[in-house]
């Protein structure tokens, strides 16, 4: 009988759970780090099945979803993701099932929505709920879903569906699934937001009292302009002019996720917006790594480089203000990686360390093996891995005083290091 | 595990005219306590926490409790000297979803436009007892007949 837990079909290990230590050892061994937050990391790293009777649980008039591509779910819409008890986002959607150990169990338990490993009940969870906007259209007829996407707390804007740096062979970041296919939207209406939809949707969403306490604008990198990434930049600021339109103070909390932008650059999106934060991913904490993983990004701004805007951008935006981010996991891929996870903790610890002492914020996203990257065969680490690398970066933000607010469990809930910040 | 609060206790803590109060230890062991008037109880006799500050020490205190299974106290005072100490583990922080919106806008209505929410925290009640005074010195007297002052006990013509 065909496993419904694995769609995909992913050769996995029968003997993975003996090759590295379980969620309640790895609680027990790290008594100090939230096990909500362990658990949102072993999630998200090995991803989750719906039962039938988890799905029975769904009101689509309630709950934010997404069509499945899987026969398994029989068409029926999966949640978008889920909800601890302490309020952390489990950022985890069924792609992330494509992993070689088997994914945790969604089921109903005694009435309640539970998460499950081995028939063993983890901890409660419960569905996101959708935003009222996502019922509503644009009046050139654009769903605003499709404008906006929502979290439990924040919305964001898509800016480019277009990675430029798909565009040249083999240099997308490797661990990217979502760059690849982005190169069919070139050209189209598609390729990037649309002012007078964002506008409109803008509007609507004001209007929900107490849904959302931030926004993040993000996108594919744009290399075109007047200088490298001037229409990247161009972008972003009139987006958040057009979102700014909407509030009557001129700041409001907002974040970019970009390229890294240039001084000049970065004062452009400070001084002619009302922005509040800035986030410019260096993804891999080693420079060769890096220029193996993101060719694309190394080829336009080399990894010192990257580090000297991330300094520029905090004197601009001030500390608190400004961080980075790795996708944990990719620095030890093979046949280029550390070859240890200790060695990777190590390089890691002592960049998050240089970035932190010139007052840039520390972040992670535990890698998903997405299907469409380039390292969609490749395995993620060990749990007590990703609970070093959460517990390193915290301790390094709290030791340089480095508030965490921007990315918090609220504003993204994508980043255990950040998450943990709430004590 | 969770208990149903006595009736004195329910109305204690429904009442708007009772001071209310949470002691909550944060991650330093430090005890925290502050003045909660948005503390209360739900029909199915969870108390329910309407934390307005989303940084405050009782917040992150909260946090810690739930992530650790830590007990908080909630105490309530009458005009009159009426006193209850409830204790229990936080079980949830609702910080979103339809739930939430009610409350935020419940919030609104009663403290004004300027007040936020970031949390509607649950607290199933675990333990109880009536903190008045001459509850607590009645209760003392059959517990501890002997844990007292002896001059109490002397004889009046010798006082």
């Amino acid at each position: 009988m065909a496993d419904k837990t694995n769609p995909r079909k992913i050769e996995r290990d029968p003997n993975w759970r003996k090759k590295e230590e379980s969620f309640a050892e790895i609680t027990k061994k790290y008594e100090t780090v939230s096990p909500f937050i362990i658990a949102q990391i072993d999630v998200q790293r090995r991803g989750v099945f719906y039962t039938d009777a988890a799905l029975d649980r769904v009101d689509p008039s309630i709950h934010q979803i997404s069509k499945s591509a899987f026969a398994v779910y029989e068409g029926r819409g999966v949640p978008t993701s889920l909800l601890l008890r302490d309020g952390t986002s489990i950022i985890v959607s069924e792609t992330s099932t494509q992993t070689p150990r088997d994914p945790y169990t969604v089921d109903v338990v005694d009435g309640k929505l539970m998460l499950t490993d081995e028939d063993r009940v983890v901890e409660e969870v419960f569905f996101w709920e959708k935003p009222k906007f996502f019922e509503k259209t644009t009046s050139r007829g654009t769903p605003m879903c499709e404008v906006l996407d929502a979290r439990p707390q924040r919305f964001s804007v898509a800016m480019s569906n277009y990675c430029h740096f798909w565009t040249k062979p083999g240099h997308g970041c490797k661990y990217c699934g979502i760059g690849a296919g982005g190169v069919k939207f070139k050209g189209t209406d598609e390729e990037r937001v649309h002012l007078g939809d964002l506008r409109e949707t803008m509007r609507e969403l004001v209007k929900e009292k107490g849904r959302f306490v931030g926004v993040i604008l993000t996108g594919g990198s744009i290399i075109s302009g007047s200088e490298p990434f001037e229409d990247e930049l161009n972008g972003y600021i009139d987006a958040l002019k057009a979102l700014g339109e909407v509030f009557e103070t001129r700041r409001f909390p907002s974040q970019v996720n970009s390229t890294a932008f240039t001084r000049r650059q970065l004062e452009r999106l400070y001084n002619e917006t009302g922005i509040t934060c800035y986030t410019t991913d260096l993804e891999v904490f080693h420079e060769a790594i890096y220029e193996w993983v993101c060719p694309g990004k190394a080829a336009s701004i080399p990894y010192g480089e990257w580090k000297r805007r991330l300094y520029a951008a905090v004197e601009i935006f001030g500390k608190g203000q400004v961080n980075t981010g790795i996708v944990s996991g990719v620095e030890l891929a093979e046949p280029n990686g550390f070859k240890s996870e200790d060695e990777a903790l190590r390089v890691d610890l002592e960049e998050a360390e240089d970035l932190a002492s010139h007052g840039v914020g520390l972040k992670h996203d535990v890698w998903h093996v997405v299907p469409g990257s380039i390292f969609w065969n490749r395995t993620t680490p060990s749990l007590d891995y990703y609970v070093r690398l959460t517990k390193g970066f915290y301790d390094i933000m709290q030791k340089y005083g480095i508030p965490s607010h921007m990315d918090s469990y609220r504003k993204c809930g994508m980043h255990p290091n950040v998450n943990h910040d709430r004590i | 595990m969770a208990i149903v609060l006595t009736k004195k206790a329910a109305a204690a803590l429904r009442s708007p005219e009772t001071v209310k109060l949470i002691a909550t230890v944060g991650k330093e062991g430090e005890p925290h306590v502050a003045v909660k008037d948005t503390l209360t109880l739900l029909p199915d006799g969870t108390i329910a926490f309407y934390e307005l500050i989303e940084t405050s020490k009782t917040q992150k205190n909260l946090v810690y409790s739930l992530w650790f299974s830590k007990r908080v106290s909630v105490l309530t005072v009458a005009r009159d000297g009426e006193s209850h100490l409830i204790k229990g583990v936080p079980y949830r922080a609702v910080t979103a979803g339809g739930a939430f919106l009610e409350a935020y806008e419940d919030v609104q209505k009663r403290y004004g436009p300027d007040a936020d929410l970031s949390a509607i925290w649950l607290i199933p009640p675990e333990w109880e007892r009536e903190n008045t005074l001459a509850v607590r010195r009645a209760e003392e007297e059959i517990a501890h007949p002997y844990e007292i002052h002896m001059d109490r006990i002397a004889k009046e013509a010798l006082r």
